[in-house]
């Protein structure tokens, strides 16, 4: 028996209640396919030769990135991601995945009135020991005793202060002198194309230091490694890394750092 | 001794039902309509934690990450307004190339509707359930956003013009076009009416149109004919994120609009402003946001397109004022279409991060957590002050996936539904505890709130009194 208390929904009007079904389905659409079509697109890349064999049964070309089955994916993400981007749903669901990070970084300035080296640092020397005589200022984000400290707020600066910088880190087969040329060119590569960034966020934390301006900033990348489960003390570091410099009375150029030569090097143009 | 049956309350239906197709339309979740407090209960959390996000950590750094020169700014992240992408932000300015391109696409589709409007027949009162007054669907609400659209339109292309010193001043080319459609629809409403068939309510929107349009286009000649520079205007069209008073400003309507939807005032106006403002603060720096800003997006989307105020607002004691006192007793229900949509978005989440997390080899040998508590940029108390027995982190990482990969399966069988839902929440709440990850728990709270009875609890509460 109908509820004779309930205010009749067939009144409401048809074409919108269509149009409000419409969307509702393809808002269902979207979900599912934005989020498994990205998953698996992004999941070919680390694809095991053996399972890359079992879906050409299903998907003969799809490892190749090639046939219908790949198009039409790709089609699908094209408008997902249109949708996606147009109403700020962004759905990146990897949350401490696939893997944890066992590097830390943190940004700091090194105020020095010292003069520019005219000559390299002794190239024996690592880059975690370079040396110029100056003040450091530590980011907010950075606790300063790695033992205790209570951390609340600044979540947006440390999401901004990680952006800083590329992930730097030795891989297992790389000689010494592989890695810091690997490191020269990241380094490079990442200080050309974010030097606005960069220097903005360098000349923005000094004023907010409210230090005298130097003769020349260095931005460091202080870099705590986690030592894991079996390793004693749970973190090690800070190793200090020069990244880039900034010298006020040259304008607002940025130089970055080569740990080859342990020099400041003008950025190509 | 038995009660006495209570008097049946009655019950309003508010909101537009979807039409869903099978099988949407024959599962009872998707069409039984819920309590409109479980909708009320997210608005409420989502718009108070967006007040104290907007107030506490986006206000006092605001310069710093949004503003020209400080690491951020239009130039730092232009990529990321930039055509194929589809991220917009109004304070781009009127004149960002998206920003215009929408407000043609907005224009140009709301015309045609309103060209299709005058050639369709009226729709009878009775089958519009005596609403009454409007002939068809575009009503005086769309032909005021047409009008809006165009507006916007000429202010876009004169930023345009503007910005470009070398090219010759054709300040009225916009405002022409806009004017011209303009003036053909006072026309076509005119004679509409004459055969009885148009509204004086359309008619004066048409003629108003007209009027502020040729304001437009007589200051357009003005502008290409006597070289005039306008401040005012050049700096309100101008990016909003180079001028760091009308930042501030906008920063400010921001943590308004927020305020006004906690406390359900114009909901709906509140709701959209919302959106626009959070879409185009988080458009500015995607460098400053992290899984709970995206979850919270999310929720403003959906809060803007349902009847979120129905209850528990200030739009609903303005209603019960002016109600009949039989009215003002009504139970409100919704129908369920968003809270699902939002509920299958929980689904998502969960299970990706599974999806994703099963990929990771600390996941499997059980060592993420303990990563994750020693890592010293996020945790909010140094592992060295609460050393975690290993064992503890391992079972914990293994439960978290476990959980996370089967919460489809879980939450779909009623014996394990609120089990695994309080182990969602226990999760947060640690989360919370052990690590500064800003308002990110809160947010994801927040998509909890609707599986609460509301309804009930403040229907006991009353019952109490």
């Amino acid at each position: 028996m109908p509820d004779s208390n309930f205010t009749p929904r067939s009144e409401l009007p048809q074409q919108r209640s269509f149009l409000l079904g419409l969307f509702v389905v393809l808002q269902l659409v979207f979900l599912v396919v934005h989020n498994f079509f990205n998953y698996l697109q992004e999941l070919r890349d680390d694809m095991r030769s053996n399972s890359r064999a079992a879906l050409r049964h299903f998907a003969p070309d799809w490892p190749e990135k090639k046939g219908h089955v790949w198009n039409f994916m790709e089609g699908g993400t094209f408008l997902t991601n249109r949708w996606s981007q147009a109403t700020l749903q962004l759905e990146q669901w990897s949350l401490f995945a696939p893997g944890v990070g066992t590097d830390c970084y943190f940004p700091a300035l090194l105020l020095s009135d010292e003069a520019p080296p005219d000559a390299p640092v002794e190239p024996e020397e690592t880059a975690a020991r370079f040396r110029v005589r100056g003040k450091v200022v530590l980011s907010d984000n950075e606790p300063r005793d790695m033992d205790r400290y209570f951390r609340w707020g600044n979540f947006r600066l440390r999401k901004f202060e990680n952006a800083l910088f590329p992930y730097l880190r030795p891989r297992d087969e790389e000689t010494p002198r592989e890695i810091v040329e690997r490191y020269r060119d990241k380094i490079k590569e990442f200080t050309k194309e974010n030097a606005d960034m960069l220097g903005g966020y360098v000349r923005y934390r000094l004023k907010q230091s409210r230090e005298a301006q130097p003769r020349q900033v260095i931005l460091l990348l202080r870099q705590y490694l986690l030592t894991g489960p079996n390793g004693g003390y749970f973190v090690e570091g800070p190793f200090t890394l020069p990244f880039a410099r900034w010298q006020p009375e040259a304008g607002n150029a940025l130089e970055y750092f080569d740990p080859v030569t342990h020099r400041f090097e003008p950025l190509p143009k | 001794m038995s009660a006495s049956p209570q008097p049946a309350e009655p019950v309003r239906f508010v909101g537009l039902e979807p039409a869903l197709p099978w099988p949407l339309a024959g599962w009872r979740w998707w069409t039984e309509p819920v309590a409109a407090e479980r909708l009320a209960a997210l608005r409420i959390g989502l718009a108070s934690f967006l007040l104290i996000d907007i107030l506490c950590t986006y206000l006092p750094n605001l310069d710093m990450f949004f503003a020209e020169g400080a690491g951020s700014g239009a130039r730092v992240f232009s990529w990321y307004t930039q055509a194929p992408r589809w991220t917009w932000s109004v304070l781009r300015g009127l004149g960002d190339p998206l920003i215009g391109t929408l407000l043609l696409l907005g224009w140009i589709g709301l015309g045609l509707g309103i060209v299709f409007d005058w050639f369709t027949p009226p729709i009878p009162p009775f089958a519009r359930g005596g609403e009454g007054g409007w002939p068809s669907g575009i009503g005086v609400k769309w032909r005021v956003v047409w009008l809006l659209f165009g507006v916007g339109l000429v202010g876009s292309s004169w930023d345009r013009v503007w910005n470009q010193p070398e090219a010759e001043l054709l300040f009225w080319i916009a405002p022409c076009t806009v004017a011209a459609a303009a003036l053909i629809a006072l026309a076509v409403e005119i004679v509409l009416l004459l055969l009885g068939r148009g509204s004086r309510a359309a008619l004066i929107v048409a003629a108003v149109s007209l009027v502020v349009l040729g304001y437009q286009l007589a200051l357009a000649i003005l502008l290409d004919t006597q070289d005039v520079d306008i401040p005012v205007l050049r700096r309100l069209l101008r990016p909003w994120q180079e001028d760091a008073a009308l930042l501030h400003v906008a920063a400010i309507l921001w943590a308004v609009s927020a305020g006004m939807l906690a406390l359900g005032c114009l909901t709906r106006s509140a709701a959209i402003a919302t959106f626009v403002f959070n879409t185009s603060f988080v458009n500015l720096n995607p460098n400053i946001d992290n899984a709970g800003d995206v979850i919270r997006c999310i929720i403003v989307f959906y809060l803007m397109l349902c009847p979120c105020g129905a209850v528990w607002s200030l739009d609903r004691i303005w209603q019960r004022i002016h109600q009949p006192a039989a009215q003002a007793r009504e139970r409100i229900v919704i129908s369920p279409w968003a809270l699902r949509l939002l509920f299958v978005q929980l689904v998502l989440i969960y299970f990706m991060n599974g999806l994703y997390k099963l990929g990771g080899a600390n996941w499997w040998s059980g060592d993420s957590l303990y990563y994750v508590l020693c890592d010293v940029t996020l945790t909010r108390f140094s592992y060295a002050q609460f050393p975690v027995p290993l064992w503890v982190t391992r079972l914990a990482t293994w439960s978290v996936l476990l959980w996370e990969v089967g919460f489809p399966l879980l939450v779909s069988v009623r014996w394990t539904r609120k089990p695994a839902l309080w182990f969602g929440v226990l999760f947060h709440v640690c989360i919370y505890v052990s690590m500064e990850l800003g308002n990110f728990v809160p947010y994801i709270l927040t998509l909890y709130l609707p599986l609460l009875p509301w309804e009930k609890m403040t229907r006991s509460r009353f019952r109490a009194k």
